[in-house]
């Protein structure tokens, strides 16, 4: 056993997490009602930058899934060159839907679940 | 540390979510079946233009919300039976029903359209015209026998036009299926005919009444509520059945000297579609940035939804009908409207899907002592864990 190796990477710890070599007793102080105000207001303000992120993408996205669909069709019934063979990146827009209605239900889930533990006098979340 | 928690808490743990879907399901509205109509139409519109990876998952969407839709109706009429009987006798709420009516019809037309069920869509056919006729004759009845009635202003509003959508939704389904229900040919498509006349007669009765109460009632932005699309969905509707109808009626002989009546008739019903659409919008301007109404999901956006994929639809077959090709350009730009509209409402829907398993997940309310080191926390699940 390397007793130098061991002492550096101890102090690495220390460094990392602090006054983690005390051996008086731990007290677990909980979050004042302003700290937990201000993490969940936080928390809601990022859930609704994520949900206007979805919105916008998700949009985007069935747009451009709609241009490049109806673009394919009428390739076929005109023989126009709008665009020489859109039909390819059907798959393409139809993931950009995916990612935006994701990054909506995860803007949602934060701003949803930042409201909830805002209530001081309610119970918190499972996780 | 050690936690200390009343054996139940498991068994509390589920109670806030069935609580919460207890308060929802009692309070829901008779139109909700108004998703499944608005799912079922923009994933026709999309199949009839050609955006048919949306059109098919859109189609399987309603195969699964079409039933839960039912299980969830039957649960409410098991379980609040009086305030069921209540939304029967009420001329806010029930005309929503009419969308069970409408909703089949669309179903039964999908069917047919993407999955060639045409058995499933005569199975249908017959459903939606059974429901059609208890739905028409109890609502009115009661509605016309009821001792107290609200003012035309508190009583009128969009969703009555509902009646008309499900009277055309018989008579849509019943040409998707090329008139083989009832019976001979010919007496189907007359029967079809007449319900598409009936629903024209309806719409011109109930549209006087909203129009009277639009122009000569205060109005608030509350009363604008979003069935009020329904004032171009019907119309809407009424062209698409009249459109299929000509084109039905060409091979029959019964039908084929009014094909002309037929489709003067639907040209009229576009137009009124059309002239709706800017008054819809800039009421709506009105709404939401003059008066400031927050736009938040409610059930009743579906009834917003339907309108846009049908009047997609309806121009489609319009543009068929007639051999004008240049209506396709305004059938394509509302295909990607309905597809818009109907992705953020149905985003708007899976959020209170999510705040209701959230609730579902809170911790139930049971008081217990935490203690951690030498600090004694009382209560902490109970206060979001702040110290008290």
């Amino acid at each position: 056993m390397n007793t130098t190796s061991d002492t550096r990477f101890d102090l690495d710890l220390v460094s990392v997490v602090g006054h983690a070599t005390t051996d008086e007793p731990t007290s677990v102080a909980a979050p004042s009602k302003a700290e937990v105000y201000a993490r969940a207001a936080q928390q809601m303000r990022r859930g609704r930058r994520v949900v206007i992120s979805g919105f916008v993408v998700a949009v985007l996205g069935i747009v451009a899934y709609c241009v490049v669909c109806l673009s394919a069709a009428m390739n076929q019934e005109l023989g126009s060159t709008l665009l020489d063979n859109p039909g390819w990146l059907a798959g393409p827009t139809l993931g950009i839907i995916g990612l935006g209605s994701l990054l909506w239900l995860v803007g949602s889930f934060l701003y949803l679940s930042g409201g909830m533990n805002s209530d001081p006098d309610g119970p918190e979340l499972y996780f | 540390m050690s936690l200390s928690q009343p054996d139940n808490a498991h068994e509390a743990a589920g109670r806030p979510l069935v609580v919460h879907l207890k308060a929802r399901l009692a309070i829901m509205h008779p139109a909700y079946f108004a998703l499944a109509m608005a799912t079922g139409i923009v994933a026709i519109s999309c199949h009839l233009l050609g955006l048919s990876h949306l059109a098919v998952a859109l189609s399987w969407i309603n195969v699964v919300a079409y039933p839960t839709l039912w299980v969830l109706f039957i649960a409410r009429a098991v379980m609040f039976r009086e305030r069921v009987a209540e939304d029967w006798r009420d001329h806010g709420r029930a005309p929503g029903y009419f969308t069970i009516v409408a909703a089949t019809g669309v179903l039964g037309t999908q069917a047919v359209l993407l999955h060639d069920g045409i058995l499933v869509g005569e199975i249908l056919w017959w459903a939606c015209a059974a429901l059609w006729a208890v739905c028409t004759y109890t609502i009115f009845a009661l509605l016309t026998v009821r001792d107290k009635k609200p003012t035309l202003a508190e009583g009128i509003n969009g969703g009555w036009l509902l009646a008309v959508v499900a009277t055309q939704s018989v008579c849509v389904l019943g040409c998707t299926v090329d008139g083989a229900v009832p019976g001979v040919r010919d007496v189907s498509l007359f029967v079809l005919m007449s319900f598409w006349l009936g629903g024209g007669m309806l719409y011109q009765w109930i549209i006087g009444l909203i129009f009277y109460r639009y122009m000569f009632f205060p109005f608030s932005p509350r009363d604008l509520m979003p069935p009020y699309w329904i004032n171009m969905g019907a119309v809407a509707i009424s062209t698409l059945a009249g459109a299929l109808l000509a084109g039905a009626a060409e091979s029959s002989t019964l039908l084929a000297p009014l094909r002309p009546f037929i489709l003067g008739l639907t040209v009229m019903f576009w137009a009124t579609a059309t002239w709706w659409i800017p008054m819809l919008l800039v009421l709506g301007i009105w709404r939401h940035r003059v008066r400031d109404v927050r736009l938040s999901y409610d059930p009743l956006y579906w009834g917003l939804v339907f309108p846009v994929g049908m009047y997609s639809a309806c121009t489609f077959q319009l543009a068929a009908a007639l051999d004008a090709p240049f209506l396709l350009w305004i059938a394509r730009a509302f295909v990607i409207a309905a597809a818009t509209v109907w992705l953020l409402t149905f985003l708007g829907l899976a959020r209170r899907m999510l705040h209701a398993v959230l609730l579902g997940l809170r911790r139930p309310h049971v008081p217990h002592i935490e203690q951690a080191g030498d600090q004694i926390i009382v209560g902490a699940w109970n206060t979001g864990g702040i110290t008290q």
